[in-house]
């Protein structure tokens, strides 16, 4: 029952789905091929970068921009392939039962001889799967063009860095669930999940360069995603953790909160 | 041809009604005698929007095997009774119950044996008819193929045409088809026959009749008097969210003011019936004689026998004059606010 409704929600945006993957595998591409002249002209790209103001290059953690880790954590995996895990979350999350109460299906939905736990469940269960078909097909991307380039990046390293971002995905999808199950509202749902990643985001990249808000770091998302650092320093099982169970603990509260509220009609 | 016992007394008035079980006493304790619960009970159900009244202190049954209607205009709490008896609204007190067991509390396995049909029917519009209804069918764990062939077929509905491709009648028939496919044992059908053409509507109650002839139950609402009045055992009045009245479509009727046009042979005076009991206006137009009548017409139609009337037309009670009667005892001057209201 489960599966028949993840299986549901596949194919109802599959779509969206096979829009997203083809985005982060053209993005991986573009980066990809543009990294021989940077190798190529490493030495001058170097003094370049170090010509860069010091804020700017604590903000956007570049460091060994010139090495292959060091190019794909900078051009891919400490923002645009964060921020597409997290927009594919947010909306997954935010239309997992909120987008039916808007469009009325909800009323049917919810008068089956199924929970509401189980509807959330099977959704959570389908946001799962899309973030990890997304994490995996970015993997393969940048696993072949690692290996074409000879960019000296294991791919377990890529795995990592795959499923570290995709997991900041996860936890967004969790505010997603949350907002939607509490307010029924899609949009509602979708604009707290991208405000609040935006301004995690925000409080992430200028923690190096304001004191008070390096204190709140080891609060923050992104630092437990990006500030792992996965694609140079590997797994990091305790930001993991954290990830997953605030995500858990998210979809908890979102079943929790469904289940007390009345469906809207 | 009032049927006396199904109300307490005479006319009943909004807001105390809803504490008062009318006919159910009889109900319950026929249920008591043969030991089996009622299919849908409603106790002091009470539902609040904030300030906005839902439903107050609505109690019901519907037995098994019966047919109940909800009637009530728009905005009576029809829906939030439904709804509420289905789980997706939880009530602000009292309870709603299916087979005995509070909806709130049981698991979702109760609504197994309940098809429901809502007002404002909204279905995945990507899907063909065919796809909607296995959709459905998995998720109830139950094979109802064969059963959602029938149906279609009998209700003249193409399951190979896409939802959103379906006019609103034909997305009704395939919403009747899915409250009926796993043969439930109770049904809950809002404003079933809105956007059926009068052929559907015809085998949509045989559906209804047989469903009931095989011992179902049925609680349906609408806003029409006559839609109801062929089908159901007993007519629930709302308004307001108050329970107005709980009686046979035949008491409701006799209650309500009706209207009858006597044509005589000759000039005819007023005055002359006046003093008959339910008549509660006459007035003389040269020929003809218009009564405003209450109850039974035996001594109206005897005395213009008499008098040698040539004809006499009634209006049938509309479900405002039902109303009418209900909360003012037919005090004409509040017709015109009801109707309004109405409207």
């Amino acid at each position: 029952m489960l599966l028949t409704i993840a299986n549901r929600s596949w194919r109802d945006h599959w779509k969206a789905i096979l829009a997203w993957g083809l985005g982060l595998i053209g993005i991986a591409a573009v980066q990809l091929s543009v990294y021989p002249s940077v190798r190529d002209t490493a030495t001058s790209m170097d003094q370049f970068i170090n010509q860069f103001p010091e804020p700017l290059k604590v903000m956007f953690r570049i460091s060994d921009y010139t090495s292959g880790p060091g190019y794909l954590s900078v051009e891919l995996f400490s923002l645009m392939v964060p921020l597409i895990f997290i927009a594919v979350g947010a909306s997954w999350g935010a239309s997992a039962t909120a987008a039916e109460e808007e469009n009325g299906t909800a009323d049917l939905l919810f008068t089956l001889p199924i929970s509401r736990a189980s509807v959330l469940t099977a959704r959570m269960v389908a946001t799962v799967a899309v973030l990890i078909v997304l994490a995996l097909a970015l993997t393969a991307t940048l696993a072949i063009g690692v290996q074409l380039l000879d960019m000296q990046v294991a791919t377990e390293r890529l795995l990592a860095a795959s499923l570290t971002s995709a997991l900041l995905g996860l936890l967004f999808s969790g505010v997603g669930f949350i907002i939607g199950a509490v307010t029924g509202k899609k949009g509602a749902a979708l604009g707290v999940s991208i405000g609040i990643a935006l301004t995690a985001y925000l409080l992430f990249s200028l923690a190096p360069l304001v004191s008070g808000l390096e204190d709140a770091l080891p609060l923050n998302p992104f630092q437990w995603s990006v500030g792992s650092n996965a694609i140079s320093e590997g797994w990091n099982p305790g930001y993991l953790l954290r990830l997953a169970l605030v995500a858990l603990a998210l979809y908890a509260g979102s079943i929790l909160a469904l289940q007390r509220r009345d469906i809207t009609s | 041809m009032v049927a006396d016992g199904m109300l307490g007394n005479g006319h009943v008035v909004g807001g105390q009604l809803g504490n008062r079980q009318l006919g159910d006493g009889q109900l319950g304790n026929r249920q008591l005698g043969d030991g089996s619960e009622p299919a849908i009970a409603f106790e002091s159900a009470t539902k609040h929007y904030g300030r906005q009244v839902g439903i107050d202190g609505l109690t019901l049954t519907v037995a098994v095997g019966e047919i109940v209607g909800l009637l009530g205009p728009n905005g009576a709490g029809k829906t939030t009774a439904l709804r509420m008896l289905l789980g997706l609204l939880h009530p602000t007190s009292g309870r709603a119950l299916i087979e005995g067991e509070d909806v709130t509390t049981a698991g979702p396995r109760l609504r197994a044996c309940v098809g429901y049909l809502p007002g404002t029917l909204e279905l995945y519009g990507n899907l063909t008819g065919r796809r909607l209804l296995d959709y459905f069918a998995r998720l109830r764990r139950q094979d109802c193929g064969a059963q959602a062939r029938i149906l279609a077929d009998r209700l003249d509905l193409d399951l190979s045409r896409h939802v959103h491709d379906l006019s609103r009648g034909n997305k009704q028939k395939l919403g009747v088809v899915q409250a009926f496919m796993h043969q439930p044992r109770i049904l809950v059908l809002d404003e079933p026959t809105s956007g059926l053409d009068p052929l559907v509507q015809r085998e949509f109650e045989e559906l209804l009749r047989e469903h009931r002839a095989a011992g179902g139950s049925v609680l349906l609402s609408s806003h029409v008097l006559s839609e109801v009045e062929h089908l159901a055992d007993r007519v629930a009045i709302l308004e307001g969210g108050c329970l107005l009245a709980l009686q046979t479509v035949d008491a409701l009727r006799s209650r309500a003011l009706r209207s009858l046009e006597l044509d005589f042979p000759q000039p005819i005076d007023a005055k002359a019936f006046t003093d008959i009991p339910g008549v509660m206006s006459a007035t003389a137009n040269a020929n003809i004689l218009t009564c405003e009548v209450i109850g039974e017409e035996t001594e109206l139609i005897r005395r213009s026998v008499e008098l040698g009337v040539r004809s006499i037309r009634s209006h049938e009670p509309t479900l405002e004059e039902a109303f009418l009667a209900l909360v003012n005892g037919g005090d004409p001057n509040a017709a015109h606010h009801r109707e309004q209201v109405l409207a």
